[in-house]
């Protein structure tokens, strides 16, 4: 024997290592240690949970589950939310899976099984935006009275209303901010401080208005995953970019049709769903 | 307990080492210390057979006494 001193100091060897634990770890796992049913289908639940992670994150057979992780929940807002929950269920399955611990702890509840698999559908099968958040959306074409369509946007509290042209393209969308951004333009302009708003048709107003960087909004697909829509909003917050609503369209191109509005405001009920 | 499942625990005792380590990190591993439920001869004859194999490399190892 080469080495007999009880302190040692090693490296291993890759891909030689990975290789040799994964076979003794298949040889062991069917001597003596018999795993609850539960455990099993748990483990196997769990290492489902990591691939889809590992795929959604861009990341390989060598990234580690914790990384993978947190990046998941900066993107998905459920994962976020449930962060200590897969955590201790990470520590469980590490309880069954790793140095035969599932021998002397007993026990696995269905619970576990029941919570593992809903955190996998919120990433196979999520809820979608169209699903969520799809309604008629008020929108104005380049025809329409101005008066009109500001009066329809203060009866019900509409910030954003999309205008389009009479060939169906949208020109952009006309925003409380458009009224305000126009109004700060006439005040740094007219030396006599009298304006006229002498506008008639949306077609009238400057399009400069319709795609103002103040007016904030973004286009979304319909199949957008519901728990991805809160990080989008936080990106904008973090990139220092106010984002009031998105516009549900097909394909999230904004030449298709609007099929659903979310606001800020519809936050709140994407955390309770 | 058998000889594959001994071989096993210094695996996964090593495993745990390498996955809290930054990446191609040197490890220190005292045999007969791990917690594992092993002896020490039975560790060292064990990270031997790995080094024999191919599996690890031994960069350093002493006992108490030598330090």
């Amino acid at each position: 024997m080469k080495y007999e001193g009880y302190i040692f100091k090693i490296k291993a060897r890759q891909p030689e290592f990975d290789k040799a634990f994964k076979s003794y770890k298949e040889r062991t796992e069917g001597h003596g240690i018999v795993l609850p049913q539960i455990a099993k289908k748990f483990n196997q639940s769990f290492q489902e949970f990591e691939s889809l992670l590992k795929n959604k994150t861009g990341g390989n057979d060598s990234t580690d589950f914790r990384s993978s992780l947190s990046k998941m929940a900066n993107i998905n807002s459920y994962i976020k939310d449930n962060f200590g929950l897969i955590e201790d269920l990470y520590a469980l399955r590490n309880v069954f899976s790793h140095r035969m611990r599932g021998e002397y702890v007993a026990d696995i509840k269905e619970i576990a099984l029941t919570e593992i698999n809903k955190i996998i559908n919120s990433i196979k099968i999520p809820r979608i935006v169209i699903q969520e958040f799809g309604k008629e959306v008020y929108t104005a074409d380049e025809d329409q009275l101005i008066r009109c369509v500001v009066e329809k946007m203060k009866q019900k509290t509409y910030t954003h209303t999309p205008v389009y042209s009479k060939e169906g393209k949208c020109l952009g969308v006309f925003a409380y901010s458009s009224l305000f951004e126009w109004l700060a333009d006439k005040l740094n302009n007219e030396t006599n401080m009298e304006i006229i708003f002498d506008k008639i048709y949306m077609r009238d107003i400057n399009k400069k208005y319709l795609n103002s960087p103040s007016v904030n909004f973004d286009w979304v697909s319909e199949t957008k995953s519901i728990y991805e829509i809160i990080p989008q909003f936080e990106y904008a917050v973090n990139s220092s970019k106010r984002l009031d609503c998105l516009l549900i369209t097909k394909n999230g191109k904004c030449n298709e049709k609007i099929s659903g509005i979310i606001t800020s405001y519809d936050l709140p009920s994407i955390k309770n769903k | 307990m058998d000889s594959e499942k001994k071989i096993f625990k210094v695996f996964e005792t090593i495993k745990e080492k390498i996955d809290i380590s930054p990446a191609d990190s040197v490890i220190t591993y005292l045999a007969g210390r791990e917690k594992n439920g092993l002896g020490v001869r039975e560790e060292i004859m064990i990270l031997n057979k790995l080094y024999d194999e191919g599996i690890i490399d031994v960069v350093n190892n002493f006992s108490n006494e030598a330090i």
